[in-house]
């Protein structure tokens, strides 16, 4: 192995972008340099003129270097990842429904068993507290999506950061809206139950509309 | 040479089909066979293979794979798909074609 050889490759590939890719072109240009070498020094050339003359072949590697960014690489998620998030995110929407049948099952308990408890209100309680599972999940999430770290500094990049941190900010409204309209359903059923005045509760819904538009507007007064 | 050099150039994509019709290889020992069949005088630069291997892989005309030498670093080895067969038949009726047409007007 021939360090000089080796250190200078490394130099050529300064510039390259940080990449599995370059990496493997790297290694490649290496091995094939070393190769020739050997090949030269074999058939009686010296150390020196081998030398030059496998770098002087190599040509411009500067020309490789756009074709060897890879996306999986910048800051933008691996395959697990994002399945994991889609699971994540599926259990969660599971486990919301799940929450709204023990309620109602709950209720409809009341209605059959007489009996001193009111199981809706039970109901209610628990559908509440499992709720918290999926919520929890889904505001995790949000956060997991990882940041965009610039590359460099052109404007390209620049542009790159601000539009995954734009991304991130709409999943954590999403999260924030989801909540909003659990919590909607919830005192929808709460109150409608317990009053007994459904002519008049779904108000709540044109409610949690104008919730929603209020988080909205604080969003976009917060950037 | 340098009207040579260009035109070997822009074939480097088919010579390199060509020379991994009969057996896979890697860039140099690909690199070497031409410089033995053109008695030395043909070399294509490092970075010249690379991005035409590149490009053949991208079209789905070669496939890659890294070789388990006992010794020394590892080997990239290349080696040509059926529709890299099917490109190289191509380009090669292409530029007879084409050397007909320059010897009939260059007469």
């Amino acid at each position: 192995m021939n360090e000089k050889l080796k250190n200078h490759i490394t130099m050529l590939f300064e510039n390259a972008p940080k990449t599995r890719k370059a990496y493997e072109m790297k290694e490649e240009l290496l091995a094939n340099s070393q190769e020739k070498y050997q090949d030269l020094l074999s058939a009686g050339i010296s150390d020196e003129d081998a030398y030059k003359n496998v770098i002087s072949s190599i040509g411009d590697v500067s020309i490789l270097f756009s074709g060897l960014e890879e996306y999986t690489n910048n800051g933008y998620e691996s395959e697990s990842a994002i399945k994991k998030r889609a699971l994540i995110k599926t259990i969660a929407i599971g486990l919301y429904i799940f929450s709204g049948v023990v309620f109602i099952t709950l209720g409809m308990i009341s209605d059959i068993v007489p009996g001193r408890i009111d199981w809706s209100e039970i109901g209610l309680v628990i559908m509440i507290m499992i709720d918290i599972v999926p919520t929890c999940m889904l505001v995790y999430i949000a956060g997991l999506k990882p940041k965009y770290l610039k590359a460099d500094d052109t404007v390209v990049e620049e542009f790159k950061q601000w539009q995954s941190t734009n991304n991130n900010s709409k999943e954590i409204r999403r999260a924030i809206s989801s909540i909003i309209w659990t919590l909607t359903l919830v005192l929808y059923f709460t109150i409608s139950f317990l009053t007994g005045a459904w002519y008049i509760t779904w108000v709540l819904f044109i409610l949690a509309g104008c919730v929603q538009s209020i988080v909205g507007l604080l969003f976009s007064l917060k950037k | 040479m340098s009207i040579t050099s260009d035109i070997l150039r822009g074939h480097t994509e088919t010579i390199i089909l060509a020379n991994l019709l009969d057996h896979d290889s890697y860039g140099y020992q690909i690199n070497k066979e031409i410089m033995i069949k053109t008695g030395n005088q043909y070399e294509l630069k490092e970075a010249t293979l690379y991005s035409a291997f590149r490009r053949l892989e991208q079209a789905g005309f070669i496939s890659t794979y890294w070789g388990d030498e006992n010794v020394g670093a590892r080997r990239r080895y290349y080696s040509i798909t059926d529709s890299g067969r099917e490109a190289y038949k191509v380009n090669k009726n292409e530029w007879e074609i084409s050397k007909e047409m320059i010897d009939k007007l260059l007469k």
